[in-house]
């Protein structure tokens, strides 16, 4: 046996160098996938699932076959990493030419003039918007400027589980219904299922867009025109009670469970578990959730409140790059996703309900049921009475102020903060988070 | 007989020395080889500039800037730094990691020693049984594992099935509460105590028989044994393993991340500061912000690292300075 003799010297040296690998401050060194350098090579990003991978990977191809000059490489991720990956590319100093944007960051890249100008391709018609959807398109502009034209419209919607309401005995829900009559319809599917402990309803109260119809049903809008938050800490503990009331009674499922689906997105969602007979999500999400259950599952009205509050939400603009040096064929490419018989039914229905008429004619034959279903429940919102066009954008930092409410109705729900107490957090964090 | 690590850089660095000595009378042959071993060295320079020093230096530098990734860095001086200690968040961060720290490390190196113990006393397979007790601390960052805690933790997880079967009925969901959801990772954390038992079992291994048996004659019990002889022997060990734990410690950010789900929750109960500085860069475009959290942790890191350094000389022992 040898002896140990460790001296004080190589001790301190072996811990030095165990401190000198710290590698913490690399974080910022992600990597990221670079422009192909071809003469006709343009780059697209998105976001979403493998399978719009599949069907935007399909419009590429029959782009291509039209257009031999030109060759398109993509790439994409998960909605919760695309802005990341995105903001490093940039960082580093190329940019994606074709850019996939949502509409609470649109303002934020055109603040830092990273998207181009659509006006003089719209006027020329290489992007012909002119069987497209007004509202669709209004509600899409930035300071009244086109910087990206949106793939599809959806509606925020509630989605169900018929086999769940069928073993619960309660009937179909109505076609329009309040905000109480929702909650006790959820009770009562809570009491019925109890032995299975599935509750009615989830607990949505950390939930922007259900959040954002609750507002405008309270006469506001989110923001004001230039930015600032425009709904009061009234209507937030307001809010906040809603869904407290709900929690108590058992309607919703409680804190503990809410808190055990983490992420967004339906495979997150308690309907997908089993757990919950209802969810709330965009119309566009419907057949990703059917996916995820054998139960068929139906589309359901929000519940309504004073003033009207769903909207037609433009969803997954297509952008052009500022600095890219392919715009107008960049251009032509979005005019054959919006427009061209072929684009629009490779793409299909998954980024939402085309805006061109067109479009939705082309689409019309090759409809599953779920997509008719879509379909059905968008012309049904439109004709209730219970939308108004939004034409506030979502200020740049509006990402943060949707955790702030997940984080804190989380905290109110447990019963960490009261009711008011979490409006007043809540409201100032959102206050920040966008000044 | 078998030489540890430690015996080994002690003798390379003697014949080192003796090799300069060499080289010193013949200058020329000296440089050669320099400009040699530097070629050799070169590609490790390049990944230590290119990839750690540049961004290293480059995030003090945008810690003093105000910066979104997507536009250019604006000089905004101390505010960062200031603004942290006015972000609940941030010390929600803190405390969470802090916490986290505190009992994760010393519960590991005592599970660690204590295995390692048990291991040392020669029972059959020790191999095996080395190799199983190491495995957790291969797999134990791996999203499949800390995902797989999801499910042991959760309402009808494994914890509660177990505690069922013993008639507790229990339903909590360990992992999406918020007073017990920094447990479980601490839990997690422990699991993975295979690398500071085998830096012990090393030690362990080294003391000399002779000391038991001198205790023995002298009619020392076990506990007497580990508390006069093997503890002491191993404290050199015992301050390694705590240096390197806590400055991993410090730094965890998968186990939040995954268990999570990227939120910290519930309620900001598994908030690592890590994490917030990830969410803060990444998802809220705070870039110089998170920067500034970086150099923060750094300080405080030296600051934990040298506070151990500086009272080692109270607790840890050295042979060499026995006199």
């Amino acid at each position: 046996m040898s002896r140990i003799s460790y001296t004080r010297r190589q001790f301190c040296q072996i811990g030095l160098s165990g401190l000198a690998g710290l590698t913490l401050l690399d974080l910022a060194g992600c990597g990221s996938s670079s422009t192909g350098a071809a003469s006709e090579t343009m780059q697209l990003s998105f976001w979403g699932p493998a399978s719009r991978n599949k069907l935007t990977q399909a419009a590429i191809k029959a782009f291509e076959q039209e257009h031999p000059n030109i060759t398109i490489h993509s790439w994409f991720a998960d909605f919760s990493v695309y802005f990341n990956k995105l903001n490093t590319q940039i960082a580093s100093g190329s940019i994606p030419d074709l850019i996939q944007m949502d509409m609470s960051y649109v303002a934020q890249y055109v603040k830092e003039q990273e998207l181009l100008n659509l006006t003089s391709f719209v006027n020329d018609k290489t992007i012909d918007l002119s069987d497209f959807d007004q509202g669709m398109l209004k509600n899409s502009l930035v300071n009244g400027v086109n910087y990206g034209i949106s793939l599809g419209g959806n509606y925020e919607c509630m989605i169900y589980d018929t086999s769940l309401i069928q073993q619960a005995g309660v009937g179909n829900p109505p076609t329009t219904w309040t905000w109480d009559q929702y909650a006790s319809y959820a009770l009562s599917i809570s009491k019925a299922l109890k032995s299975k402990s599935v509750y009615g309803s989830p607990d949505a109260s950390g939930a922007i867009d259900m959040f954002e119809i609750w507002v405008r049903q309270h006469g506001t809008e989110l923001w004001t025109t230039d930015g600032k938050v425009a709904f009061s800490v009234d209507t937030v503990a307001s809010w906040f009670s809603y869904w407290d009331s709900l929690r108590k009674s058992g309607a919703c499922a409680p804190a503990q469970l809410q808190a055990s689906v983490t992420g967004s997105g339906p495979s997150s969602s308690l309907l997908a578990t089993g757990k919950a007979a209802f969810a709330t999500g965009h119309s566009n999400q419907f057949s990703s959730y059917q996916d995820l259950t054998p139960h068929p599952l139906a589309l359901q009205t929000v519940p309504t409140g004073a003033m009207p509050g769903n909207y037609l939400k433009p969803s997954m603009l297509m952008s052009i790059a500022a600095k890219s040096k392919y715009a107008k064929d960049a251009a032509t490419f979005i005019n054959f996703l919006i427009t061209d018989p072929k684009g629009v039914k490779a793409i299909g229905l998954d980024r939402g309900i085309p805006g061109s008429a067109r479009a939705r004619a082309a689409l019309e034959p090759t409809l599953k049921p779920v997509d008719k279903a879509v379909l059905a429940y968008a012309a049904l919102v439109a004709s209730s009475g219970q939308t108004s066009p939004r034409t506030v954008l979502d200020p740049p930092g509006a990402g943060a102020v949707s955790t702030a409410l997940s984080n804190v109705s989380q905290a109110v729900a447990f019963g960490k903060q009261s009711i008011s107490a979490g409006a007043q957090s809540f409201y100032q964090q959102a206050v920040k988070a966008v000044s | 007989m078998a030489s540890t690590p430690l015996e080994a850089i002690k003798r390379y660095s003697r014949e080192a020395r003796s090799d300069e000595k060499r080289q010193q009378a013949r200058p020329v042959q000296k440089r050669k080889g320099r400009a040699t071993g530097y070629l050799f060295l070169l590609p490790w320079f390049v990944g230590m500039f290119v990839f750690t020093a540049g961004p290293v230096i480059a995030s003090l530098y945008l810690s003093f800037t105000n910066y979104n990734l997507i536009g250019a860095p604006s000089w905004i001086g101390w505010q960062n730094y200031l603004a942290m200690f006015q972000d609940p968040q941030w010390w929600d961060a803190v405390r969470v990691t802090l916490v986290y720290v505190l009992l994760s490390v010393p519960l590991k190196l005592a599970v660690a020693l204590l295995v390692a113990l048990l291991l040392k006393r020669g029972l059959i397979g020790l191999g095996l049984f080395r190799a199983i007790y190491y495995i957790p601390s291969l797999l134990g960052s791996s999203v499949a594992i800390a995902l797989l805690w999801r499910q042991i933790f959760d309402s009808d997880g494994l914890v509660n099935q177990v505690l069922n079967l013993i008639g507790i009925h229990a339903t909590t969901s360990w992992v999406s509460t918020p007073d017990t959801a920094l447990y479980t990772l601490v839990v997690l954390s422990v699991w993975q105590f295979g690398t500071p038992m085998l830096i012990f079992l090393a030690g362990l291994q080294q003391i000399p028989q002779e000391y038991y048996e001198a205790a023995a004659t002298d009619g020392a019990g076990p506990v007497r044994n580990f508390f006069s002889i093997t503890l002491p022997l191993i404290t050199p060990l015992v301050f390694f393993n705590l240096i390197l734990q806590m400055v991993g410690a410090f730094q965890a950010f998968t186990p939040s991340y995954i268990v999570s789900g990227g939120t910290g929750g519930p309620v900001y109960s598994t908030l690592f500061y890590t994490l917030y500085l990830y969410q803060e860069g990444f998802a809220n475009l705070k870039m110089g912000y998170a920067s500034a959290m970086a150099w923060v942790l750094l300080i405080a890191i030296a600051f934990f690292t040298a506070l151990a350094f500086l009272t080692s000389r109270y607790w840890v022992f050295y042979q060499d300075e026995r006199s």
